[in-house]
């Protein structure tokens, strides 16, 4: 059983219901909101867009509760905010395709910013490699769960579909892949350390 | 199962942040889901810290899976029998792709013989190392090859086409707006009307320069297929491009340098200087971020020296500057300033080495 998390103080003071006060309160919400659950907000968007698109779209989602009428509580702030935000990410994933295709420049600018260094081009290829290496050690069951989820970026349901299982051993199969990669990689690198 | 993971302490906490990232993945908007993450999170600063591993070995995970993917497709047809079962639909596609691009020839070869649609034959030209050579073709248009380059060239009445085998060469093309001119290297296929760039092929990669005017990257489409059966190699199409990237079609300008290979995660478009295209026919060669083997055979191409890496990772380190025809062995004398390598000469060669292991 989860246990329930000590609540966060957001709820602004008692200035809440009256009318003239209610932008201001709404922004203290916000704001406590923000400070509160902009990191989970972030999290949780980069499980599946990459960490610019995950701001963009964590500062859409504030605008837009920035645009209710009401002063709400936070618990429906803070649902709002992940539902609009789920939203927003669907959307941006469903147009990524066509966004890249049209603004070119955009993907220009973000490479000039993060491009790698050789030495990073190195590690991150060794990286690679000893990944590979070690997802051969899995069963095929559960690595072909595992690369089909990955590499092929197919939903769930449709890696579930395919093999014949159900979801919930999809899931479970990409888990274990994924802990036994961290396992197997950090004794590999332990192994690596300590023969220098 | 007879198998076991390997596991450690952490398994257990780690295991279930995968299982909330996996469930955040494919939540769309279940609030209460997302409620009970958060409570998740708040229940013990090490469930967050923990989740944010996952998040990074997700990303970092990628590279590995996919190379996993192409070696096993290169090295077992069994698996690679298997895999292909689970893409049925992108097999349908290529199978329909194939079907009509096997028509597309056809229909080409048909309208070849009644002389409506006429395609020329493909005429082949080599430069050998430091030759440079210029064609000035039919329609007025001009390619000047720079050394060890090999292309073919076919001039129809609809459509120019050129397959860049291998090296380099510069376009210079006549303005025809109703026979698109097409230059074919590696996985990519430029389009350009009325326009002067350069594309050099070099093993796994093309880089194209854009002096004046637009040429479209496009990637490989049925319309390759049909220009293989024009170079009579009819090839099947694979209908993706290589190392699991996918190619977008890409307008490049005056003034823009495309480059796609392996050694780039994504295709990438750099801003250079228009005069600077293919500067080799001045004798001079210049980079941008260009890996370091690749500079190595343009080097060879114009100057004829013979330069060798010992190490293979030395190969993708990435050059930015400019290399003068006459002054190679300064280039290379001077490379240990840069990078951390050591040079050696063995008669005639130069051999670079990666500093500190030049002995193994």
């Amino acid at each position: 059983m989860r246990s329930r998390p000590p609540e966060v103080p957001v709820r602004a003071s008692a200035t809440e219901s009256s009318a003239e006060g209610g932008t201001a309160t709404r922004n203290t919400a916000l704001s406590n909101l923000f400070i509160a659950h902009n990191q989970e907000l972030i999290a949780f968007l980069m499980t599946r867009l990459t960490e610019a698109e995950a701001h963009e779209v964590a500062q859409e989602a504030y605008a837009r509760l920035l645009r209710l009428d009401q002063p709400e509580t936070l618990s429906f702030l803070r649902a709002y905010l992940f539902k609009t935000a789920a939203n927003l990410s669907i959307d941006r994933l469903r147009h990524r395709h066509t966004r890249q295709a049209s603004q070119p420049q955009i993907g220009l600018l973000q490479q000039l910013g993060t491009e790698p260094t050789p030495e990073e081009l190195t590690s991150r290829r060794q990286e690679a490699q000893l990944a590979a290496r070690i997802l051969g050690e899995l069963p095929e069951a559960c690595r072909r769960a595992f690369l089909l989820y990955r590499v092929y970026d197919y939903p769930l349901a449709d890696v579930a579909r395919e093999m014949g299982v159900s979801e919930r051993m999809i899931r479970y199969y990409v888990v274990q892949a994924m802990d036994h990669c961290r396992v197997r990689m950090s004794a590999e690198r332990q192994e690596k350390d300590a023969e220098r | 199962m007879s198998w076991t993971p390997a596991t450690d302490t952490q398994s257990e906490r780690y295991q279930e942040a995968c299982d909330w990232f996996l469930r955040l993945r494919e939540a769309s908007e279940d609030s209460e889901l997302i409620a009970e993450w958060l409570r998740w999170c708040h229940a013990d600063p090490a469930n967050r810290e923990m989740f944010e591993q996952v998040r990074q070995s997700w990303g970092s995970l990628g590279a590995g899976a996919a190379l996993f993917d192409r070696q096993s497709a290169d090295r077992h047809p069994i698996d690679q029998h298997l895999r292909h079962r689970w893409r049925r639909p992108r097999q349908l596609a290529i199978a329909a792709a194939t079907l009509i691009a096997v028509l597309g020839a056809g229909w080409l070869v048909l309208f070849e013989a009644t002389g409506w649609f006429r395609t020329s034959e493909a005429t082949r030209f080599t430069t050998g190392r430091t030759e440079h050579r210029s064609l000035l073709l039919a329609d007025g248009s001009r390619i000047e090859m720079a050394g060890n380059s090999q292309l073919e060239v076919a001039l129809g009445k609809y459509r120019r086409d050129v397959l860049l085998r291998q090296g380099e060469a510069y376009f210079s093309v006549a303005h025809d707006k109703t026979r698109p001119f097409v230059v074919y290297a590696g996985d990519v296929h430029v389009r350009a009307v009325g326009t002067r760039f350069d594309v050099r092929a070099t093993t796994g990669r093309v880089v194209v320069a854009v002096e004046e005017g637009v040429v479209a990257i496009e990637p490989p489409n049925l319309a390759v297929a049909a220009v293989d059966a024009v170079f009579s190699r009819l090839r099947i199409l694979e209908g993706k491009a290589p190392a699991g990237r996918t190619l977008r079609p890409t307008p490049v300008r005056s003034g823009q340098e495309f480059a796609v290979g392996s050694a780039e995660l994504e295709p990438q478009v750099l801003s250079i200087e228009p005069q600077s295209v293919a500067s080799w026919r001045q004798g001079r060669l210049r980079f941008v971020r260009e890996p370091l083997q690749s500079v190595i055979d343009s080097i060879q191409a114009l100057s004829g020296q013979e330069i060798e890496l010992d190490d293979p990772s030395l190969a993708d380190l990435r050059f930015t500057g400019t290399v003068f025809g006459s002054g190679v062995s300064a280039w290379v004398n001077a490379l240990p300033a840069v990078f951390p390598v050591t040079v050696r000469q063995d008669g005639n060669r130069f051999i670079i080495s990666r500093r500190g292991e030049s002995r193994r």
